[in-house]
């Protein structure tokens, strides 16, 4: 009995009719489940932690609010993560580019000087991998997320982000060189990281 | 298999999805109280919350009056009769009481109970001595008192007179001790009833009150009496209301009257706190507070640290005592005290912080050496402070020491944060003036809720000590 005990939510099904019901201990315990997974992602997609927060705040606002319509309570997880990617896109349409200068980024790219920086990215360990894609552009950063991390198509990017497929790839390729280049501004060997 | 088909990327996706799949990062746990307190059951429960708080503040406002004779200062209690003059029999042989007269104070009328003949009701204080008198409960009188009874206070008991029976009952006053009636707690006015046809005295007296003592002050007190139609008691300490209250143009009776029966006059009296007597206790209730603080804080990392930070080395252990104060100035009432601060206490806290930032150091093992980026934080703020509290006063050692303790909630400008502390002091009265008492003593104040730092990279604990000095009416053990 809820009245006097503490109601636990067994399944996830339970928890989120237990949200749809607008039961304050089931939100909260929905809350806490997907608090801190969510907020890494949003922190993939921002350079700051502020911005994430905000990005955060508002998926999860929306979340709470839409939940009533979703009818398979067991995606619940795939349902809010998406939730979180398009409010992180909607955020970079609505604050991020009206700030953003490609410009100063085009200068700084570098042709790879060979295949093995991919795998070299590929060494890298999550917080040195995060720093790197904190100091991308924001359009770059928003292409190499949805492609290498959450493994959208570049087809399924350039409709979530109104452009072009070939912008999409354009912006990747940019993106993937520039990861590199910093890499080679750094002067980290491969093998300082798997070694 | 066509190699145009294979994703060129394809590897590098895959270890890019396992280093970020299980990656979390804790959220400030303020965010989740900011959006689940936006979210419609947050503002139902606030609701609620609030709903119960009222309801709380209802109820001492509702219990406020009714327990306010509980208040050690309440010794000086009037016990109000209502004259009985001119006495008017009721059909069936009762003689209701009159009203008081105009201006006078009108207590609350009381259901009058079914009577028999020539019977009449006072109210009795809490406790009934009865001296050893066989003949008494032979001579018409109700009750006890046909034994030597010493009963309990009970707020609803009654004595019943039966004045039908040549029995010569007369009301009178007592002469009452006024440090007596100061240790009285309640119910502290004495009622003799004299049985004026066995020349025994009736006397009602507090449980504190000697009846040997009682009874000889009767006995003077009726010595001194001249007017046996008198039904006004006069406790000494309220000697002004009372005689108010005194029937104008009662000649004086000769001394031959006490061997003529007398009808008993009426009477009913009502033990009841009068108006003007509240509202001086009410305009004596308050208390001002002066109290030097030292404030103390525990520091230590967030359990649930930001993005920014992983993690904070040191001190994570007591700041230096900083100075500050705090002005609390406030109401009471019965044991309770509400209270309004205002004061300033300075934060002094230095932590470092290992931030998510990175730069290339050489060694002399690796020249290309990555090494994270350390601040050193030093806050020397200053916080306002502005409270409110409540807290409860209990005296001890026959009133030397009051100790109190309650709590108070505090909001910081500055930082725009609350603190919500439990508060405690103990401390030794001092009579300054006839009116007016100095308590000095410690005070201690501790957050149960914590507090965050400038940049939200450190937890504070803070604890406020401080010698507290107050000043307030004299109230009275």
């Amino acid at each position: 009995m809820a009245l006097f005990g503490r109601k636990s939510y067994q399944t996830l099904t339970e928890l989120v009719v237990g949200c749809q019901q607008q039961q304050p201990r089931a939100q909260r315990a929905f809350y806490e489940r997907y608090q801190a997974r969510m907020l890494g992602v949003c922190v993939r997609y921002t350079r700051t932690v502020a911005e994430a927060e905000d990005i955060f705040q508002e998926a999860f606002l929306k979340v709470f609010t839409h939940i009533d319509e979703l009818t398979k309570p067991e995606s619940a997880d795939s349902w809010v993560k998406a939730i979180v990617v398009r409010t992180a896109i909607n955020y970079y349409h609505r604050t991020t580019r009206p700030q953003e200068h490609l410009t100063s980024y085009e200068a700084i790219c570098e042709p790879p000087t060979s295949d093995d920086h991919l795998q070299l990215l590929a060494g890298y360990d999550q917080e040195a991998l995060l720093s790197l894609l904190a100091r991308l552009p924001d359009a770059y950063r928003l292409v190499v997320n949805l492609y290498l991390i959450e493994g959208y198509t570049h087809a399924e990017i350039a409709k979530l982000l109104l452009i072009p497929e070939a912008t999409v790839r354009s912006r990747f390729s940019r993106g993937r060189q520039l990861l590199i280049t910093y890499t080679n501004q750094h002067g980290i060997q491969r093998h300082e990281f798997l070694g | 298999m066509n190699s145009w088909d294979d994703d060129p990327d394809e590897q590098l996706r895959q270890r890019w999805q396992q280093t970020f799949a299980n990656f979390k990062v804790q959220a400030h746990p303020s965010l989740g109280g900011r959006i689940l307190n936006a979210l419609p059951a947050g503002r139902r429960r606030r609701r609620a919350y609030r709903m119960v708080g009222l309801l709380l503040l209802v109820n001492a406002g509702f219990l406020y009056p009714f327990r306010l004779g509980e208040y050690p200062d309440s010794g000086s209690n009037l016990t109000v009769i209502r004259p009985a003059t001119p006495n008017q029999p009721l059909p069936d042989g009762r003689i209701h009481p009159s009203e008081a007269s105009s201006g006078q104070l009108v207590p609350p009328r009381l259901s009058v109970p079914d009577l028999r003949p020539g019977e009449s009701i006072v109210h009795r204080p809490p406790v009934v001595n009865l001296p050893t008198r066989p003949g008494a409960a032979a001579s018409g009188v109700d009750g006890p008192f046909g034994s030597n009874a010493t009963r309990q206070p009970s707020s609803t008991d009654r004595v019943r007179l039966r004045s039908g029976a040549g029995l010569h009952l007369r009301p009178t006053a007592v002469s009452a001790d006024p440090s007596r009636a100061a240790s009285v707690r309640s119910g502290g006015t004495q009622l003799p009833v004299l049985l004026a046809g066995s020349g025994t005295t009736v006397g009602s007296t507090p449980e504190l009150a000697p009846m040997g003592r009682s009874g000889r002050d009767n006995r003077r007190s009726l010595s001194t009496s001249q007017n046996p139609q008198s039904s006004v008691v006069q406790p000494q300490t309220n000697a002004v209301p009372v005689a108010r209250l005194k029937p104008v143009g009662i000649l004086p009776l000769s001394s031959q009257l006490s061997a003529h029966p007398v009808q008993l006059p009426i009477i009913e009296v009502v033990p009841w706190h009068p108006v003007e007597a509240i509202v001086a206790r009410r305009r004596r209730q308050w208390f001002v507070e002066g109290i030097p603080l030292n404030s103390f804080q525990w520091m230590s990392v967030p359990p649930v640290a930001t993005a920014y930070l992983s993690q904070v080395k040191a001190p994570a252990a007591f700041s230096p005592a900083t100075l500050g104060y705090q002005v609390n100035g406030g109401i009471r009432w019965q044991h309770w005290q509400a209270h309004l601060s205002l004061g300033q206490v300075r934060r002094w806290a230095y932590y470092t912080v290992n931030e998510n930032r990175y730069r290339v150091e050489p060694r002399p093992d690796n020249p290309n050496q990555l090494v994270r980026e350390t601040d050193a934080v030093a806050e020397n703020v200053s916080l306002p402070l502005i409270g409110a509290g409540l807290s409860q006063e209990r005296l001890l050692s026959r009133g030397r020491y009051a100790v109190d303790l309650g709590g108070q909630a505090t909001y910081l400008p500055t930082s725009q944060q609350a603190l919500i502390g439990l508060r405690g002091g103990v401390g030794r009265r001092l009579a300054v003036s006839r009116t007016i008492e100095l308590q000095v003593g410690l005070r201690v104040e501790y957050g149960l809720n914590r507090l965050l730092s400038e940049r939200q990279q450190v937890v504070i604990h803070p604890l406020l000590i401080g010698i507290g000095f107050r000043i307030q009416p004299r109230i009275h053990p």
